[in-house]
């Protein structure tokens, strides 16, 4: 029997894919189980958040009271909403401003093979990165104390007036972002040190034998060739500072008066803090949506330049 | 069969659960008692969650967690009435009016929760003294007026040469605030129970958060902190990192909740401590912290229960001294049944401390009106009110004052303006859903005096 020629179009595709799958069934099978957890644990989530903050729901039994936008509307007006939001992007913003290029700095030192003992320089940059978040928190609440702390101490002893670190409105948030950049910088600090090992050491010894300065090596060789590893950096660097909430949490709690509160810690506050009223996990939802959808828009419009940066590592 | 009770507190309250529920399993062989232990600031989120997933215990706690509150409970239909179970001779245990009909475990004429501690005691805020640096200064006794407190935490903290301060506070300035400003006031009532979210004037009914009373409060409390008294870094303090302060010996005075006293004495066990009534204003006082009813509910058996004979016989083995007397041995807090302990388990400490808690409470506190003795639909107006209230609270409005020195005044009058048009909606719409009430509920009964415990 002669089948149409339409027909065969339409199944060449379908049967391409069977094809494919079966070609491909082991791989398949080894990628399916975290295809599985991804959808357990982030996809559901994600849809269950959408679909609560449409509710006034205080997270017993199930979302009855449908609110439409009305927990948008409040967030819209909600000065506080609004403070962690822009704090949440300081946070964010800060690391991208002062960790990423300090990371690339400190990469490019301990890069250099003539450095003795850069493999403990390089373990000890590190070591804050696998130390509990929560931990370092409460320890530099400690440190930082003005009366006791060892760094008033230090400032105290050498002349100078003991600084309320974290007792200051204006003064809070800024030491968070130095501590979280101190915590952090390590691993920005090895993304840069893979990006140099792509940098041929050829070229480099080329430069040097036409009598090129380091800093002229550094800007006309090795930087240009980071730039499209650099692009992916900085969406890494930006997206794993968004949320702080372990820090905050234990460093100042969103105090003194919000001026650290974060998004995270503001959800937090409404979906399970004991010390308010009825839990909102509605509110809460639509906060963290809210939230998500910005950074969302954020990493769509860094799209281009990294496919750009993509094809230029590719070439 | 099998009883689940889900419970919190320290772990050493725990031991005692578990134990106490394995005696009562061999006195009653066809009841298995099952005690969760939770930790107690996840207990309304883990309670709520078992209703959620239909797998509800048989008892619950109803204090100390907002979602398991009896009146919340009771709008969700968790908790069961308890009249049928409660005998004469069960209510004469308890000291007198504890079982008022007016008070706080009735609703709608009928008992849903019975009561573990007197609320007199479990809300007596003290001012926290360390004697021995008082002492040390030249002072024998705790500050009786504001006055007294501002002079000696000042000289305190001013001859103490950075090592030893006054008085000291933690990011939540506005429980010293609210706790002074109570004895400075006989006239605006906090609809929450919950220190100061919405404070009403019992002759207008209208928001009073600018209430001259408290205006003064926040004054006289900025002029603490204008003095530098304050152990530098208040500001990001929380109260387990106070009290820590205090054991140290690094504040000499604080005000503080109760129930951290016994934390204190563990962490410092030398330590020469006093929990002494709030100071008073210099001209006298002139009001009280007001308490809602005598008792507390405590134990509620849930809606949900197959055996709620067997619950009852649960909370009855719970409510005699005997086990009262137990969890003060673990828990080192007086409950309700304190004068019918046998102290069998002496310790001086301990019972002084909750003699200073029940000499505190008899001086500080009073039993207000509630606005539901008037109207029981009352409560859903508070919950809504309490809802809907302005951004930033009354207590956070507090906090800017203290913490970033704001005139406390204009703000919150702008406050009052907000939440008048929050009660106005409010009532609006519980009228529209056929619920007759007004503003009279906030009035205080002509009968009322607030130097008298008002129990009906």
């Amino acid at each position: 029997m002669k089948v149409p020629s339409v027909e065969l179009a339409k199944q060449r595709p379908r049967n391409s894919l069977l094809n494919g799958v079966r070609k491909h069934a082991w791989h398949y099978g080894f990628v399916m189980p975290m295809l599985v957890l991804f959808a357990l644990f982030t996809v559901w989530p994600i849809i269950g958040s959408i679909y609560y903050s449409f509710f006034d729901w205080d997270g017993v039994g199930p979302p009855t009271r449908f609110v439409g936008f009305a927990n948008f509307k409040e967030l819209a007006f909600d000065g506080y909403y609004w403070n962690a939001f822009v704090n949440n992007y300081i946070f964010a913003l800060s690391h991208v401003i002062i960790q990423y290029p300090l990371a690339l700095i400190v990469a490019v030192i301990l890069n250099n093979a003539a450095l003795k003992g850069r493999n403990v320089y390089r373990l000890l940059v590190f070591l804050p990165v696998i130390t509990t978040t929560a931990i370092i928190g409460l320890i530099f609440n400690i440190l930082l104390h003005p009366v006791g702390g060892s760094m008033n101490a230090v400032l105290t002893g050498l002349g100078f007036q003991p600084v309320n670190f974290l007792g200051s409105p204006t003064l809070a948030l800024p030491t968070a972002i130095v501590i979280s950049i101190w915590k952090n910088i390590g691993v920005t600090i090895v993304y840069w040190l893979a990006a140099l090992q792509t940098v041929p050491q050829e070229l480099i010894e080329a430069a040097k034998i036409d009598g090129a300065t380091r800093s002229k090596i550094l800007f006309h060789i090795t930087v240009p060739l980071l730039t499209p590893l650099a692009a992916v950096i900085l969406l890494l660097t930006f997206v794993g500072s968004l949320h702080p909430f372990d820090l905050i949490k234990t460093l100042t709690n969103g105090g003194p008066l919000f001026a650290s509160d974060v998004v995270d810690t503001y959800v937090y506050r409404y979906a399970f803090s004991p010390d308010m009223n009825l839990p909102r996990y509605g509110l809460a939802s639509a906060g963290g949506l809210l939230f998500g959808v910005t950074v969302m828009i954020i990493t769509i419009l860094q799209a281009p330049f990294l496919r750009k940066a993509g094809k230029n590592l590719n070439t | 069969m099998k009883l689940v009770l889900p419970t919190g507190g320290t772990p050493d309250e725990e031991t005692y659960y578990q134990e106490q529920a394995k005696i009562f399993n061999e006195k009653n062989p066809d009841i298995d008692l099952q005690v969760h232990f939770i930790a107690s600031a996840q207990y309304g989120n883990s309670v709520s969650l078992m209703f959620a997933s239909d797998d509800a215990p048989d008892i619950i706690r109803m204090n100390g967690s907002i979602p398991t509150k009896m009146t919340i409970s009771y709008e969700k239909g968790w908790i069961r009435p308890l009249d049928e179970f409660v005998t004469e001779e069960f209510k004469n245990r308890f000291p007198p009016n504890f079982f008022s009909p007016g008070g706080r475990l009735y609703i709608d004429g009928k008992l849903y929760g019975i009561p573990f501690n007197d609320n007199r005691e479990t809300t007596f805020r003290p001012l926290y003294v360390n004697l021995d640096i008082l002492q040390q200064f030249g002072y024998s006794a705790p500050p009786k007026t504001w006055s007294e407190l501002k002079e000696m935490s000042a000289r305190i903290t001013r001859e103490g040469g950075g090592k030893v301060y006054g008085m000291s506070s933690t990011s939540s300035p506005y429980l010293d605030v609210i706790n002074l400003y109570e004895t400075n006031n006989g006239r605006y009532l906090d609809g929450h129970l919950t220190e100061g979210n919405f404070i009403y004037d019992t002759q207008t009914g209208k928001s009073a958060a600018s209430n001259p009373q408290l205006v003064e409060t926040v004054k006289f409390v900025q002029s603490i902190v204008a003095d530098k008294t304050f152990m530098p870094g208040w500001e990001s303090v929380d109260l387990t990192k106070l009290y820590q302060q205090f054991a140290a010996g690094q504040v000499a005075m604080f005000i503080g909740q109760n129930w951290v006293a016994p934390e204190i004495n563990r962490l410092n066990p030398n330590i020469n401590m006093m929990l002494a009534p709030m100071p008073v204003p210099d001209s006298g006082r002139k009001g009280y912290k007001a308490i809602y009813g005598v008792s507390e509910p405590f134990y509620g058996i849930t809606s949900k229960s197959k055996y709620p004979e067997a619950a009852w016989k649960a909370i009855e083995f719970f409510s005699t001294p005997e086990f009262h007397e137990g969890w003060y041995n673990v828990v080192q807090l007086p409950t309700v049944f304190f004068d019918q302990y046998k102290f069998e388990k002496p310790d001086e400490r301990r019972d002084q401390i909750a003699r200073q808690i029940l000499d505190g409470a008899s001086v500080d506190l009073r039993v207000a009106p509630y606005p539901t003795q008037k109207n029981p639909d009352a409560e859903k107006l508070l919950s809504g009110i309490m809802a809907n209230a302005p951004k930033p609270s009354l207590n956070e409005l507090i906090n800017m004052a203290i913490i970033g020195n704001k005139d406390f005044e204009a703000l919150a009058k702008d406050y009052d303006k907000k939440m008048e048009t929050v009660i106005d909606q409010q009532i609006e719409k519980l009228r529209k859903e056929g619920i007759d009430i007004s503003r009279d509920v906030l009035i205080a009964p002509d009968d009322w005096n607030p130097a008298e415990n008002y129990i009906k």
